[in-house]
Order: C-alpha cells, then sequence, then structure tokens
C-alpha cells in the first residue's frame, strides 16, 4: 500500500483543515499577546500529525490486544500521581496533564473491547453493571482532578456506546436514570416525579418487573448517596474549578467571551482584527475560549465553517461504518467522532455561557499539547480503521 | 448486528443540538450585535479623570513659593469594588480609614456619579510596595500618579497664600457643573481659594485600556481624550526676602502680626501672621494630636490675623481723632488743654497717663502719647464727629484686598453705644475710652495699614492688593494684572494731614522721641508706638514704621501680643525690618 493510500481523503483533509483554522485562530492571540504561544502550538501541530501518521502503521489487533492493558496502566498512573500530588511532590505536573488527556482514549478503547466481546450478551446485567462501575471510577477521578467536562465526555461515551451496541432502551434508560437521580435528588420536587415517570416510561417499553424494580432501587440508591458525594468535594472543587485565575473569575471571561462572539457580527471584524484579543481581555483565549477569537473574527460564517467541518467527521465515519467489518473498529470510530462533535458542541457552549466546563477544549483548533495529541490520537484512529474497513482480524 | 438508523437518529440528535446553537449564537451575532459591539467597545476602555496640576505660585523675585510635585494616590474603582464585607474591610485597612467612612466614601460616590474615589494622598513606599505585590488581589484599587500642591516653604506662606484641600460635600454641590471631581483638591483658604478659578487648571479625561482583572493596562488616545490643562502661574507682590527674614525675626512670638505695604500703591510686600501652620497636612494627612494642638491654640493659627483679627486700635484711632478735630476746627495745631499730672478726673473716672508730660500742644501729644491731652480733645471732638470722620477714612469697612473672608474690624455708631450702656447712661468716660482706641471698636492690622497709607500719601485711599499677575501656563500670555486703586479721600483738610504726617515723623526721628530705639540714624522716617496694658506682665504693641518721608514706599504695621518690655522688643524688632528693607534697596551700607 503506498503512502498515500494510507489515508482516506476527505477524513484527512478535513483534519488538515482544522488544524489550519486552530494554526490561524492561535496566531490571532499570540500575535498581540505571546508569539512564543503560537510556536509552541506549531510544535504540537507538528508532533501530532506525526502520531497521525504513525498510528496508520499500527494495526486495529494490537491496539485491540492492548486496550485492557493500557486501561489498566493509564488508571494506575492518574491514581498513583494524584496520591503524589497530595503529597505535594513537584515537576509531575506534565504527567499529570498527559495521564488525564489519555484516559478519555483508553476508557473507549476499553469499553469498547469489553462491549464488542462476542461472549457477553450487550443487554446483560454483567455489561450494565461494568459500564456504571468503570464510569464511575474514571469519571470520579476527572471530577477531582478539576475535569468536569471530561467527567461528562466520559459519560456521555459510555452512554453513546452502549446505545449503539444496540442495548435495549429501557436498559439504556435504566443507565441514563441513575445519573440525573444523582444530579436531581436533593430536590424531591423533581425527584419524586423523575421516578414515577420512569416507572412509566419503563411500563411502556415493557420492561419486566425485575428490571423496573431494581431500577426504581438502584435510583434511590443513586439519589440518596449523591449528597454526600456531592456536598464533601464535588461541588467545591467544581466551584473552584470555575473560579480559577483571577478573582473577576470565570464571570469576566464569560461576560468578555460573550462580548467578543457578539461583537463579531455575520461576517466577523476580519482575520487578526479583533479588539478583544488585542487587549487581552480574556484569560485563556488560546485554549478554552478560542471559540470567542473565531467568533469575534470570522463571525457567524466561522461557526458555519467550525460546524460543516466537523460534522463531516462523523458523517464520514457513520456514512463508510456499515462497511467496517470488525465490530471494535465500527464502536471506536463511531465513538470517537461523535466524542470529537460533542466537545465542540460543548466548548462552543461554555463560549457563550451554555455550560460551564472550562475543561473541554476545541479539537485540533484549541492551543493545548497534550489536547492536541489526544484529539489527533482519535483522528488517527478513525482514519486507520475508515482506510481499512474491509479488512478482518 | 449494529443498527444504522441508530447511527442516523445519533447523527440528527448532533445536528439538532448544533443547529439550536447556532441560533442562540446567530442571536449573539446578528441581531444583538450593535449592543455586544458597544460593550465592546465600552468595555476595553476605561475613562478616567486625571488631576491638573494647579498653577504655580511665585513671589516677587521669582521664588517658587507653591509648587507642583507628582505622587502617587490611591483610588477606588466604585464601579468594580465588591460589596462584601471582607473586601471592604481589607481595602480599609489598606488606605488606613474605617469600614462605615469607607461604605460612607461610596455612597457620595455613587449619589454623585461619580467612578473613583481617593482614598490616599501620597501613598509612602511600603503601601505602595503591598499594593503593587498584591495587585492582582484588589483590582479595585488603582494607584495613579497624581499632582499635588505643595508648600516648599510649610509655615511661612500659609496665610498670604492659604493652602487647599479635598472638596467637601458643600463646595462638591455647588461646583460640580464647574467640572470638579469628587477627589480633587481646591482652595480654601488665602490666594488659593481668591484666585482658585485660575489657579485650578482642567481635568484632563484620559481612555485607558484595561485586562481582564480590570486594572489599567497603558492609556490609549480617543477622539474625546483631553489632557489636563496646568492652572495659570501666579506671580505674587510678595518679597519673598523679606518675608523670609521677619517670619525668622516673629517665630519666637506667641502671636504675631505683620503687613508692608506700599503706601503709594498698595502692593502687600510682607504679610505674616503668627501662629502659623503647616498647609501640607491639609493634603497628606495630619496626626490627630497636631491637630488637637492647632485647634485648640488660642491663638487660632488657622486665621490670618492680619486680615480677620480685630484689635484694638489704640494710636490709630487717637490719629483720626486728631485729624476730624482738626479738619472740624474743634482744635488748631496749637490748641493746649488741661496739663498731663499722670491723671485726669473726667466725670468721677480717673483716666491715667503713662507718664507726666506737662503742658502740651497737639504735636508733643502725638511724640508722647499722651492720653490725658486725647481724653479732652475727644470731649472736645464728640462722637459724631469722630464717627463721621473715621467712616470717611474706610474704617469698619473692609479695605478690599485679594484674599477671601477680610473682617471689616468694628466701628459702633451711637444705638451700640445705647444698647451696650443703656440709653443716657453713657457720657464723656465712654467717649474717651472709644475715641482714645482703647475700648468698643476693633481694627484689623491691614485697615491701619491702609489709613496709615491714605495719611502718608496726600490723603488716597487705596486698596491694597497681593497677586501681581497671573500668565497662562501654556501660551505665556498675561491674564490678569494687579493694579493699583486709589480714591480721593476728598473734602478733608491737607494741611491736617501733612501736620499729622509730621508729627509721626517728629514721633521717631525727634531729640526727645520716646522711642528713641526705633529710629535708624540718616534715614528719612516716621511712624508710631502704640501699647496696650504696657505696665502689665503681657502687653500688646502696635508699631508703625513708614519710610521715606517724602513719597512714602515702604509702609510696616507690626502688631505684637503678650510680650515682656514691649517698648524695646517691638522698636528693635521693627528696626531691623526696616533696616533689612534698606539694605535690599541699597539705601544704606
Amino acid at each position: 500500500m503506498r503512502f498515500i493510500e494510507k489515508f482516506d481523503k476527505p477524513f484527512t483533509i478535513v483534519y488538515l483543515l482544522l488544524l489550519i483554522l486552530g494554526i490561524m485562530a492561535v496566531y490571532s492571540v499570540s500575535n498581540s499577546t505571546d508569539i512564543t504561544v503560537f510556536y509552541k502550538h506549531l510544535f504540537w501541530i507538528g508532533i501530532s500529525i506525526t502520531v497521525f501518521i504513525m498510528l496508520q502503521y499500527i494495526p486495529i489487533k494490537v491496539i485491540f490486544a492492548s486496550s485492557y492493558l493500557l486501561f489498566a496502566l493509564n488508571i494506575t498512573v492518574v491514581i498513583l500521581l494524584m496520591i503524589l500530588q497530595n503529597n505535594r511532590f513537584s515537576g509531575i505536573e506534565e504527567i499529570t496533564i498527559f495521564s488525564k488527556g489519555f484516559l478519555k482514549i483508553t476508557f473507549i478503547l476499553f469499553l469498547a473491547r469489553f462491549v464488542s466481546n462476542r461472549k457477553f450478551e450487550i443487554n446483560s446485567i454483567k455489561i450494565i453493571v461494568m459500564s456504571i462501575v468503570s464510569v464511575l471510577i474514571v469519571s470520579y477521578l476527572l471530577l477531582v482532578q478539576y475535569c468536569p467536562g471530561n467527567a461528562i465526555i466520559i459519560i456521555l461515551s459510555m452512554m453513546i456506546i452502549l446505545y449503539l451496541s444496540d442495548m435495549k432502551y429501557e436498559h439504556l434508560f435504566f443507565v441514563i436514570s441513575l445519573f440525573i437521580s444523582f444530579l436531581i435528588y436533593p430536590n424531591l420536587f423533581i425527584w419524586i416525579p423523575f421516578i414515577i415517570i420512569f416507572i412509566v416510561c419503563l411500563y411502556i417499553l415493557k420492561a419486566n418487573i425485575f428490571v423496573i424494580i431494581s431500577g426504581i432501587f438502584c435510583n434511590i440508591i443513586s439519589g440518596l448517596l449523591s449528597p454526600y458525594i456531592k456536598t464533601n468535594f464535588l461541588i467545591d472543587k467544581i466551584r473552584i474549578m470555575m473560579n480559577k485565575g483571577d478573582v473577576h473569575g470565570f464571570g469576566w471571561n464569560l461576560l468578555q467571551s460573550k462580548i467578543a462572539i457578539g461583537s463579531g457580527g455575520f461576517a466577523g471584524k476580519g482575520f487578526l482584527k479583533g479588539t478583544q484579543k488585542g487587549l487581552d481581555m480574556i484569560h485563556g483565549q488560546e485554549s478554552e475560549f478560542i471559540f470567542s477569537v473565531i467568533g469575534e473574527e470570522i463571525g457567524f460564517i466561522g461557526l458555519i465553517i467550525i460546524g460543516f467541518l466537523y460534522f463531516m467527521l462523523l458523517f464520514r465515519t457513520i456514512f463508510i461504518s456499515n462497511q467496517i467489518r470488525i465490530n471494535f473498529s465500527k464502536i471506536i470510530a463511531l465513538i470517537f467522532s461523535t466524542i470529537i462533535v460533542s466537545e465542540m458542541i460543548m466548548n462552543i457552549a461554555f463560549s457563550i455561557g451554555l455550560l460551564p466546563f472550562g475543561d473541554v477544549l476545541l479539537p485540533f483548533i484549541s492551543y493545548s499539547g497534550i489536547y492536541l495529541l489526544t484529539s489527533s490520537i482519535m483522528a488517527g484512529i478513525i482514519n486507520r480503521i475508515i482506510v481499512n474497513r474491509l479488512d478482518y482480524w | 448486528m449494529m443498527q444504522k438508523n441508530r447511527q442516523i437518529v445519533l447523527f440528527c440528535l448532533f445536528i439538532l443540538i448544533f443547529v439550536i446553537l447556532s441560533f442562540i449564537i446567530f442571536g449573539y451575532q446578528v441581531l444583538n450585535r450593535k449592543h455586544y459591539t458597544e460593550l465592546s467597545l465600552k468595555n476595553r476602555i476605561r475613562m478616567s479623570v486625571s488631576t491638573a496640576p494647579r498653577g504655580k505660585i511665585f513671589s516677587e523675585d521669582g521664588v517658587e513659593i507653591a509648587s507642583v510635585h507628582y505622587l502617587y494616590a490611591l483610588f477606588l474603582d466604585v464601579g468594580l469594588v465588591k460589596h462584601d464585607i471582607n473586601t471592604l474591610k481589607e481595602i480599609a485597612r489598606i488606605s488606613e480609614i474605617s469600614v462605615d467612612s469607607l461604605n460612607q466614601l461610596i455612597r457620595k460616590a455613587k449619589i454623585y456619579g461619580q467612578t473613583h474615589i481617593l482614598l490616599v494622598n501620597g501613598l509612602d513606599v511600603n503601601r505602595l510596595s503591598i499594593l503593587e505585590e498584591n495587585a492582582n488581589l484588589f483590582p479595585d484599587l488603582i494607584v495613579r500618579r497624581t499632582a499635588y500642591r505643595n508648600y516648599p516653604y510649610k509655615e511661612l506662606y500659609a496665610h498670604p497664600i492659604g493652602y487647599v484641600g479635598n472638596i467637601n460635600n458643600n463646595e462638591y454641590g455647588d461646583l460640580k457643573n464647574s467640572g470638579y471631581a469628587l477627589s480633587d483638591f481646591i482652595g480654601k483658604d488665602g490666594i488659593e481659594k481668591y484666585y482658585e478659578e485660575y489657579l485650578r487648571g482642567q481635568n484632563g479625561i484620559q481612555y485607558f485600556e484595561i485586562d481582564e482583572t480590570g486594572r489599567m493596562i497603558k492609556e490609549i488616545n480617543m477622539e474625546n481624550s483631553v489632557n489636563p490643562i496646568p492652572g495659570n502661574d501666579l506671580y505674587t507682590t510678595i518679597v519673598h526676602e523679606l518675608q523670609l527674614y521677619v517670619d525668622s525675626l516673629l517665630n519666637g512670638y506667641d502671636a504675631a502680626e505683620l503687613i508692608i505695604i506700599n503706601p503709594n500703591n498698595g502692593r502687600v510686600m510682607t504679610l505674616i501672621s503668627k501662629p502659623s501652620f503647616n498647609p501640607n497636612i491639609f493634603i497628606y494627612g495630619i496626626k490627630k494630636d497636631v491637630w488637637d494642638f492647632l485647634k485648640r491654640n488660642e491663638n487660632s493659627p488657622f486665621t490670618n490675623r492680619v486680615i480677620k483679627k480685630g484689635c484694638i486700635p489704640g494710636m490709630i484711632f487717637r490719629i483720626i481723632a486728631s485729624i476730624s478735630a482738626l479738619n472740624e476746627n474743634k482744635i488748631d495745631t496749637l490748641t493746649e488743654f488741661q496739663p498731663c499730672t499722670g491723671s485726669l478726673l473726667i466725670s468721677d473716672e480717673e483716666f491715667r497717663c503713662w507718664s507726666e508730660h506737662g503742658q502740651l500742644n497737639l504735636l508733643n501729644a502725638i511724640k508722647y502719647d499722651c492720653i490725658i491731652y486725647f481724653a479732652q480733645m475727644s470731649i472736645k471732638l464728640g462722637l459724631t464727629d469722630f464717627l463721621n470722620n473715621a467712616e470717611r477714612f474706610n474704617i469698619g469697612q473692609i479695605t478690599g484686598i485679594d484674599l477671601n473672608n477680610e473682617s471689616k474690624g468694628f466701628l459702633p455708631d451711637i444705638n451700640y453705644f445705647n444698647q451696650r450702656y443703656g440709653i443716657d447712661e453713657w457720657g464723656n468716660p465712654e467717649i474717651i475710652r472709644f475715641i482714645t482706641g482703647t475700648k468698643d471698636a476693633e481694627i484689623t492690622c491691614l485697615q491701619s495699614a491702609v489709613f496709615i497709607s491714605m495719611l502718608i500719601n496726600g490723603g488716597n485711599l487705596i486698596k491694597p492688593y497681593i497677586v501681581d499677575s497671573l500668565v497662562s501656563a501654556n501660551s505665556g500670555k498675561l491674564l490678569y494684572k494687579g493694579e493699583m486703586k486709589k480714591r480721593n479721600i476728598g473734602d478733608i483738610n491737607n494741611n491736617a494731614l501733612l501736620f499729622i504726617k509730621n508729627a509721626l515723623i517728629n514721633c521717631i526721628s525727634s531729640e526727645t522721641s520716646i522711642i528713641p530705639g526705633a529710629n535708624i540714624p540718616k534715614v528719612n522716617m516716621g511712624g508710631f508706638l502704640s501699647i496696650n496694658n504696657e505696665y502689665s506682665s503681657g502687653s500688646d504693641a502696635a508699631l508703625c514704621l513708614f519710610y521715606p518721608n517724602d513719597n512714602p514706599e515702604f509702609l510696616m504695621i507690626l502688631n505684637l501680643y503678650n510680650i515682656e518690655n514691649p517698648r524695646y522688643t517691638v522698636t528693635s524688632t521693627g528696626r531691623k525690618i526696616l533696616e533689612n528693607y534698606l539694605e535690599s534697596i541699597n539705601a544704606i551700607h
């Protein structure tokens, strides 16, 4: 196979276009503030493209085989680093960021391999329990380390995996309801009607009595546990995360981001002509608030371009997904592309204040070495799967 | 096994979410674009009023007696300050004011729509470094380089120049439409107050870029940014060398007043009022004990005694009485009364003279300052004639000097006597005490100077002035020139004036002068000494000296209070001052 044939043209072009958009946006920010950020971004783009290419030479079988091991290793490293960090060891921050970033990928590989295992029936209780437990562990680890957005991505990806693996709706609903109960429990006026609706839905979906009873039981457990977990540290940590940085913190940045986006108008102020960034108004404008630069300089057209490019990735994957012979690959490709799109949506929603999670960045565009790398790894694996879609093991 | 339709449902779900998101952003970017564009313009810049440096004040000989220097001031941005108690406590701690007064300041600023509150003037290095180190903790505190008034000679010019202080509520209420800010300084007294509109300059409007913490990064030029226009430079008529010398002579006294004036045109050469104060305290704050000390001082250091403190007229009234009696033809220059035997009984009241002078005419009565002579002359003159003439000489009226709150002194009328002593219950003794200048009247040092000027310049009432000129700091254009204003006293017997003037010359330079200590040999000079309570433990003395006899250009009125051995003290002090002046104009070597 020639080198050029190792790349799916539509997918790779969209991937490269997004990288170029990122380069332009980061240049626009760093041009008026700190140009070294731009050089660092270029360096990470180089590394990401190299990794993207290298992944084309790694067989899917190797990824499949190593998925459990990778996940176990990653979890161990994250926990170890957490303990070390609590003991105030220094110089491990970089490793912590990397291990947290990779957790998303290794978890999806692990879960995809788990559910695609033909030995298990997708609707079996074993799958459900295992998924929930693993998700809880991973999302807990991320939450504790100020990554609530990534924790949500983890939960979302698990649900999408189960959904795409043809899990029965009642089981899927069962799993989702546990998280909803966890979130809304202390407010009984919402929680009790929710439980009633839950029972009615399960009844309509013709779930058997065992599922209904265990569903109610699990929901109550989830609800009752939630205050302890939420009040003890999670809420505090999320609050701290949201207020990190300066005293004006999140509110100020958000206002400035909204102003930047709103003042961009339909066609934007023009490349490099954004005024908000020139004044260094927004903390983190090259990373979590990168969309405010795009929104200000290219305007509403920028949003359309971004949406189009990301949905092209998802569409391309879905379009060829039925041709993928290996079930594991199929799940991986679909999950990775939906994750990329959901990160894009979450980040844009964050930029205008609809979501409070600033740790989810715009894949391929935001300046953040590790984020660029993990996104490129996902893109690389998707490309590898698309190109080799007709292969069996 | 994987169903295609689930993938399509998922895809459509994502598309739907994205479309909703797009609609929201469309709302921001297209429908509300104008609003956010305005916000983006407004948000990245912050307006700030920059205080205009006040105009400098110079002495006649070109010494900068009120200057401007730049210091760091601490301001609070009212728009940014968080209203939780901890923040306020912290700000109050740094600015060393109480939380209550901080709250009051914030409320006041909000009422008047002011964006900044001045917390500390002239930040010291310690606090400045603390603030710089913790800049990100206090985004609402702004350290700004600000022009301050400075009085390099401190107490020396506190009274003629006055002082500036923070604008207070009443002043701000009156002046807010004239471009004043709550953090501004305003002239409170003296020249600073009288010439406020010339000295203040115009505050500038500057625009600053701000960062995400709200801190100003750098100044940017906007269409409507205005640089502060410095106030105009003011040149006084005060002679610095003379003022400095006189001040050094008067330093030891409890209370003293001195004015040196050119009797021909009214230029004030020296103006000193003791005790004095350091006017810089109103700018940088003052320790409470120092403030209490100044406030409790019964000689009121903050009062410019030369123009505000009325004192017993003494010799001035006796001179007025003499002129009046001559003018009304009640006496002539040779008229004699009962000889002075040290005391005289009038209406059962004994009047005592400080010595036994024997038979006297008017010339000698003035020379020896004989109360017995003046008492008898007062009865002959009568109250009405005296009052008429005193009014004609502008006694009991302000002189019109260009300083604020000048006192009128006190010149009573008949009604006053009726009220004070009861109708028909007062008579010659009261009239004598009043006309000889020992009771029931007050006259300021400045009024004395103006009256004596009239006497020695040939009957012209002058309007004294202390500001020579005002010069625009930008263009160097002359804005104001202080000029001689005088009016002739009119139908007064010129011979009478001349006679009294000669009597005053005789007072000093005659061989039988009672104040030989004041005389400078070979110098044509005149004057008088008037002493109150001479034989009690602390007496008050007033000395008048003028030079030269023909067309005088130097007139000094010196009042010293609560001094021992007044005859020697006041005359030697006065002579030294005149000698210094003569040296400065090379009249003697």
